[in-house]
């Protein structure tokens, strides 16, 4: 099994050192289709909408020696973690501007860029549960990101954790992700789950057994949403894979309403998913449903 | 479906040409019904345009609705014989209209001049050209809820990625496809 989401001990979260400012900035390879993409993808890019104008920060592990074999970008190859979360992102929204940011670089705060932002998070902090929030030692690039989610100033997708239980709670280890706790009722943060696969009205998908789910928590569930992680196309599975793609759906939404605040673009993503493509929908476990590009952008009503 | 045109038309160079004379309808002495047509080319561009979508809730927007003819658009051509070889060819349309476009009327006017070439031979110049008849369509009033608030955009492009404003850049605003007809024919009969 991959190592679906970082895990970072509180301990050696600490021992980390900077290394090294944001890489690489700029737009990503050019709109290419993998058949991991959910189909609403390329109707998007037939019609002009590519993320454009909006800029994706991918906070991730971009420099550990620890690659994974993903097919991503159809053939076969080796990346980091944030290699292949920041591909996702760039290629379900070419046009977006995608910036790498490695989460080792904790002493810097994550600077947003003018115009709309997305920040996407496939990682988590885990602390032993007699840990308080305000106890674990956040660095600078944390807290500027809780302050963004907080103040609604970007959209933060966050991968909701691969232990198969619900957000907030320990997992096997005794540990909890104080960064989903942190984030729990934040106006601009969406916690993403995993499905198998993307749903249909014919083939419904069900949610990926590793896939933390929303849980019984009524701030959680109104901020979660999932998305299919087809891991035979992707080669890879978790949902780090998942946050990605809602990161690409907020570039192309903030595209479209291009006045929208994050915190619009966040409601509409959250407020448009479906339930009828998910097989056993319950907000307990799937919180808002299935992200819906295409329900998205389009009107409530017309006339 | 109004698309299908319900046509009675007849060559104008047969009826000045005197082949076929029972297959016209003699309106007087010198006036033939050459073409009558319900429906035109704007209207099934209108109608196969309004492709349906979904709105923010899965349930149907019924586009479909906008673009629903509420009246035909009924064409007649009409010839009427200035000499043996030559016709005036004279017509109207109605026009067309639905909830979010128009077609305006239209007139028609042209002639049709046959001359024979040796016994067997018949040359044919028919010209015919039209005013009016542009295609114009309304935008729609379209609610995105808080992300986009209330907008005038085009009907069929209301889902699409497309900016909101921006879609009204497409409206349909085209003048008549067959503002001018010009046919030269020659029949050589063995």
């Amino acid at each position: 099994m991959l190592k679906r989401l970082s895990r970072l001990p509180l301990i050696a979260l600490a021992a980390l050192t900077a290394v090294g400012a944001t890489l690489a900035a700029g737009t990503l390879a050019a709109q290419t289709t993998q058949p991991w993409l959910h189909p609403d993808v390329q109707s998007a890019w037939t019609s002009g909408f590519t993320g454009l104008g909006v800029t994706i920060s991918v906070v991730d592990d971009f420099n550990s020696a620890s690659t994974y074999r993903g097919t991503v970008e159809g053939a076969a190859s080796f990346g980091t973690h944030g290699y292949w979360t920041a591909a996702q992102a760039g290629i379900v929204a070419p046009g977006a501007t995608v910036n790498r940011i490695d989460y080792g670089n904790r002493n810097t705060p994550v600077a947003l860029a003018a115009g709309m932002n997305v920040v996407n998070l496939s990682y988590g902090i885990l602390a032993h549960k007699s840990v308080r929030t305000a106890q674990v030692g956040w660095g600078a690039q944390d807290l500027s990101i809780i302050t963004a989610a907080k103040t609604g100033a970007a959209v933060i997708t966050k991968a909701a954790g691969n232990d198969g239980i619900n957000i907030g709670a320990a997992n096997r280890q005794g540990q909890i992700d104080q960064l989903n706790v942190s984030l729990t009722g934040a106006t601009g943060a969406i916690f993403v789950g995993a499905l198998t696969s993307h749903g249909t009205l014919q083939n419904k998908a069900r949610l990926a057994a590793y896939s933390n789910k929303a849980g019984t928590n009524k701030t959680v569930q109104n901020q979660f949403l999932v998305v299919g992680v087809p891991a035979g196309q992707l080669g890879l599975q978790g949902t780090s894979f998942a946050a990605p793609v809602v990161a690409g759906y907020a570039a192309i939404v903030g595209q479209k309403f291009d006045t929208a605040t994050p915190v619009q673009i966040r409601n509409q993503l959250l407020n448009t998913a479906r339930r009828d493509t998910i097989s056993g929908y319950n907000i307990a476990v799937h919180g808002r449903g299935e992200a819906s590009l295409s329900r998205s952008l389009a009107p409530v009503a017309i006339r | 479906m109004n698309l299908t045109p319900i046509s009675l038309g007849l060559s104008a160079v047969l009826a000045l040409s005197g082949q076929a004379p029972a297959e016209g309808m003699v309106l007087g002495s010198d006036t033939h019904l050459v073409d009558l047509r319900v429906g035109s080319a704007q209207t099934a561009r209108v109608a196969q345009s309004a492709v349906d979508y979904e709105l923010s809730d899965g349930t149907p927007a019924n586009v479909a609705r906008f673009y629903r003819s509420r009246t035909k658009d009924l064409s007649v051509l009409m010839l009427t014989e200035l000499s043996p070889s030559t016709g005036l060819l004279w017509g109207v349309s109605l026009g067309d209209s639905g909830e979010k476009y128009r077609i305006d009327p239209s007139l028609r006017l042209g002639f049709v001049h046959n001359e024979r070439i040796g016994d067997n031979g018949l040359l044919a110049l028919k010209v015919v050209v039209r005013a009016g008849g542009r295609l114009r369509e309304k935008p729609c009033v379209a609610d995105y809820g808080d992300i986009g608030g209330v907008q005038a955009v085009n009907c069929r492009l209301a889902a699409s990625q497309m900016r909101p404003a921006d879609t009204l850049n497409y409206l349909f605003n085209h003048p008549a496809p067959d503002r001018v007809e010009a046919s030269l024919t020659m029949t050589w009969t063995f």
